[in-house]
């Protein structure tokens, strides 16, 4: 496919990234030469220098014949007139926007996407709070990715020093009869490993998961978590990434307390946080933190325009009590730094943001994409259909790439998790996990011919 | 039973030097294992001539290079995921040498050449220059006389364009690699992906040469000679399968089609790829490529009056020689068909200034290329103008376009590093005995990828009486010039290793 990035900032490198990686043509588009030479230097992609707005920009990038625009700079009006611009240009273009500011689709009723003429709006906010109310859903996870309308879940766990399971075989978590549950992988340090049955658990390392709702539940119970309801959350920084957090949070009925530091900005949330205590103040004052009952909080959100003030105030709350600790942060390379310094769990809202367009270029039925960790690893759901590779043999005799696996499969309503003997039928709804680069591999897999 | 597990691989990035050589070392051994299939064309070629002895040249050559080249290929097994710069300057810069080397080995094997003669043939063949050290090449083998002119061929696109062309596996590395080859000037993507620009540069390239050969058939060459010139034309090389070059034809339908397709040739390819698009307004309006056809009408029809002038030739035959010489040794060919040494010395002069100057840009020529060229020349003028206007806002511009500072830098850097190598270079082939107005035009006709040049190494001279020093020198700097000087030297310079 052919692919046009607007944007030359994080979002849109990674997005021009993973989309080069898989064989599409790409070019971005955007003003910062540096960036761009930049870019390039890194990744194959066409570059075009000039303002992403401008119908002359767009058209030498190749409008005409491209297949999706992707507008990701930082202002909203750039990324919505470069819809604009592409519709008139090319009716059938699939447009992509970034859009920060929910005032823009928020009065319902005046505006919406379509008359913005935008295929596809892209929130990396609302990605985030959507993670974070998934997490606070799964007491003790530190990664949680749904699958099959939440049928299907991948987890990550932590085994701490405490756990019963620790010294013990893998096999012992796994083999169970009537268990839905497969561990796909071990992250131990900086490393993943395949693991065996045998394999003898550490205190530190990260099981990722793939099962039913009560598998997950048992097993988290075995590794010795407490499954205790996630309650009260303290998030940090009223900006656009806090305030859907809190949003999505409070709609789910958990206490939930956001502390600002401006005054402007939390007269300005307050209204739109109904069910939520805005306090005034600093987020890294301890005195503050134990007063607001940080030890009682089962979650803390460190969501401040800072990454690394983010890892900091993670690391005080857990100090000080905070049962789960996140840290929203955006550069990849922090992120395994951030994770191995004792912060439970790493958000990234950009990285969330990426899964929305990865799942439109891809080919055959794909119902999403879900990155983990870093885009570590890729969870793709799809419908498997007559004709596609994986249809009709059994799991053992497909010859997936080594670093790919089918983690799931729903069968009328029914989850499975397969082994090597398992076949895939027609209509299955199949969950694979890949690492990224193997995607391209993977395609005859997906979809027909 | 389960299933295999997922994940084998490390997450947190390492890079280690011993990676990058790793992937060096892999990327080598690839481009060896590549260089070695090419060698089944001219062993298929002896074996149809019935020369049982360059046959067997041929297989050893390819034995020695398949063996050595799968070892090192299974031995140093990577994921080719990303290249730094230096490890793509490294592959091209180390990759030629290599090239060249196993290249060689053929005219040593079949007895024709000593170890340095054969390195100077290769060399000067891969680089696309066509200095020969070979007297009667007549009466090669076949195979031999084919191999030399498929150098030329294979040379001149660039082995690492062609394998980025051909196995896209390179994803990312495939830009360093890219750029290591036509280093100094930013690369003209065609469309995004620098693969299938390599693609569609090989295919314009491949056009070329069936056009070329089947023109060539027509004016009654035979296959063998059409398929070797054209190598040697569509690589602006200069390698001829007779003695007396393209002159043995005697043909002036020969010779203006040569004098089109080298002009082709030495014209940048994207400007065809504009045409295939639609936009043919884009190659008539390119600065350079008119600048270029410029220079190469006003030379040949000066040189044509001038040696209508000083000798006793017809008019005709003047244009006609006037036109081939301009045009072969300015696209950096090096065919002949005159011997330009007997006309006046003005004339021989221009010629020995345009082994400077090159082709354009995106081209299959060599030398300094006609944009830098022409670069140079509006800054002089702009000087001129803010003398004048010294509170002037302006800068020169080129196919509308501004000049940015970094590019004029990067021109003079060139224009500057190219004549010192030319410099030292001159100066060495001197020390070993070399006279004067031979050792400044050979220098030149290596750098710039020529072929022939003055006095001692005229058009129907060879570089056999070459003192061997100068001749390691001269295929240095065929090289330097083939790999616009900047990716051969900068492996030798300490900023280029320290970490």
């Amino acid at each position: 496919m052919k692919i046009i990035v607007v944007g030359t900032g994080t979002l849109g490198f990674y997005v021009a990234k993973r989309l080069s990686e898989e064989r599409h043509d790409v070019v971005m588009a955007g003003d910062d030469e540096e960036a761009l030479r930049r870019a390039q230097d890194a990744i194959d992609v066409g570059a075009v220098v000039g303002k992403g707005s401008s119908p002359s920009i767009l058209l030498d990038a190749g409008l005409r014949s491209a297949d999706i625009l992707v507008a990701v700079t930082g202002s909203d009006e750039t990324n919505i007139v470069a819809c604009l611009i592409a519709e008139t240009v090319a009716e059938r273009i699939v447009r992509v926007a970034r859009l920060h500011d929910p005032a823009y689709l928020g009065a319902k009723g005046i505006i919406d996407k379509s008359s913005l003429s935008i295929d596809l709006v892209i929130s990396p906010e609302e990605e985030v709070a959507h993670a974070v109310a998934l997490l606070a859903g799964t007491p003790g996870a530190t990664d949680v990715l749904e699958f099959a309308d939440g049928r299907v879940k991948a987890v990550g766990v932590a085994v701490d020093a405490d756990s019963p399971m620790v010294g013990k075989p893998l096999k012992d978590l796994t083999r169970r009869a009537g268990e839905k549950l497969l561990v796909a992988g071990v992250y131990r340090g900086e490393m993943v490993s395949a693991p065996s049955d045998d394999i003898r658990l550490m205190a530190g390392d990260t099981l990722f998961l793939v099962a039913d709702q009560p598998s997950v539940r048992r097993a988290m119970t075995r590794l010795g978590k407490r499954w205790a309801r996630t309650r009260n959350v303290i998030i940090v920084g009223g900006g656009w990434e806090g305030v859907s957090i809190a949003r999505r949070l409070a709609a789910a009925g958990v206490h939930t307390k956001i502390i600002e530091r401006d005054p402007a900005v939390c007269d300005q949330i307050t209204p739109l946080l109904d069910d939520t205590l805005v306090l005034r103040g600093d987020g890294m004052d301890e005195r503050l933190l134990v007063d607001e009952g940080v030890q009682r909080a089962e979650m803390f959100v460190a969501a401040l325009g800072n990454e690394t003030d983010n890892i900091f105030a993670a690391l005080l709350a857990k100090r000080h009590g905070a049962r789960r600790v996140a840290a929203l942060v955006d550069t990849p390379e922090y992120m395994p730094f951030a994770s191995t310094t004792g912060v439970d769990i790493v958000l990234s809202p950009l990285l969330s943001a990426l899964n929305p367009i990865l799942q439109l270029a891809r080919p055959g039925q794909i119902v999403s994409v879900r990155t983990l960790r870093e885009n570590l690893v890729e969870g793709i759901e799809f419908d498997a259909v007559e004709g596609a590779g994986i249809v009709g043999l059994p799991l053992a005799l497909l010859r997936m790439p080594h670093g790919s696996l089918v983690g799931a499969l729903v069968r009328n309503d029914e989850v499975i998790i397969p082994d090597s003997a398992t076949v895939v039928e027609d209509g299955d709804r199949v969950v694979l996990f890949a690492r990224p680069a193997l995607i391209p591999r993977l395609q005859r897999l997906l979809a027909p011919g | 039973m389960a299933q295999p597990f997922l994940i084998p691989d490390v997450a947190g990035i390492r890079r280690t030097d011993l990676d990058g050589l790793r992937r060096v070392a892999y990327l080598l051994s690839a481009l060896l294992l590549g260089a070695t299939a090419s060698m089944v064309v001219p062993l298929a070629v002896a074996a149809g001539y019935g020369e049982p002895h360059t046959v067997s040249a041929f297989a050893t050559t390819m034995f020695i290079g398949a063996a050595v080249g799968t070892i090192g290929f299974f031995l140093f097994r990577t994921e080719l995921t990303s290249l730094t710069r230096r490890e793509g300057f490294t592959v091209v810069a180390l990759g030629w040498l290599l090239v060249c080397l196993i290249g060689s080995l053929p005219f040593v094997l079949d007895g024709i050449l000593s170890p340095l003669n054969a390195w100077f043939e290769t060399v000067s063949g891969f680089s696309g220059t066509g200095s020969s050290v070979i007297a009667d090449v007549e009466a090669l083998p076949k195979g031999i006389l084919f191999w030399r002119s498929f150098t030329h061929w294979l040379g001149a696109m660039g082995f690492l364009v062609l394998y980025v062309a051909v196995f896209p596996l390179m994803g990312v590395g495939a830009m360093q690699l890219y750029r290591a080859e036509a280093p100094g000037l930013e690369v003209d993507r065609l469309r995004p992906r620098i693969s299938s620009t390599a693609r569609i540069l090989f295919a314009i390239y491949l056009g070329l040469s069936v056009s070329l050969a089947l023109l060539l058939l027509l004016g009654g060459m035979t296959w063998f000679d059409a398929v070797c010139q054209t190598f040697a034309a569509i690589g602006t090389g200069g390698f001829s399968t007779k003695n007396t070059s393209i002159a043995w034809w005697h043909s002036a339908y020969i010779e203006w089609v040569i004098i089109i397709f080298l002009w082709l040739a030495s014209t940048n390819f994207a400007l065809y790829w504009m045409v295939i698009i639609g936009k043919p307004g884009r190659w008539l309006k390119d600065a350079e490529w008119r600048f270029y056809t410029a220079v190469l009408v006003s030379a040949s029809l000066f040189i044509a009056a001038l040696v209508y002038a000083t000798s006793n030739v017809s008019a005709n035959q003047a244009i006609r020689d006037a036109f081939f010489s301009v045009v072969s040794l300015a696209s950096t060919t090096g065919f002949v068909t005159a011997d330009y040494e007997k006309w006046q010395p003005l004339a021989q002069y221009i010629l020995f200034m345009l082994l400077f100057m090159g082709g354009c840009a995106g081209s299959t020529a060599g030398a300094m290329k006609v944009i830098r060229v022409l670069l140079f020349v509006k800054q002089a003028v702009h000087e001129f103008f803010e003398t004048v206007h010294p509170y002037a806002v302006s800068t020169p511009r080129i196919n509308g376009k501004p000049v940015t500072r970094g590019m004029m830098r990067s021109v003079s850097a060139f224009i500057g590093l190219y004549l010192l190598v030319y410099v030292v270079s001159v100066s060495v082939v001197s020390l070993t005995g070399m006279n004067f107005p031979t050792a400044l035009s050979a220098v030149a006709t290596a750098m710039g990828g020529v072929g022939p040049g003055l006095a001692d190494v005229g058009p129907y001279d060879n570089f056999n009486w070459v003192h061997p020093a100068a001749k390691l020198v001269l295929t240095f700097d065929m090289l330097a010039g083939r790999l616009e000087v900047v990716t051969l030297f900068i492996i030798f310079t300490p900023a280029f290793w320290r970490r």
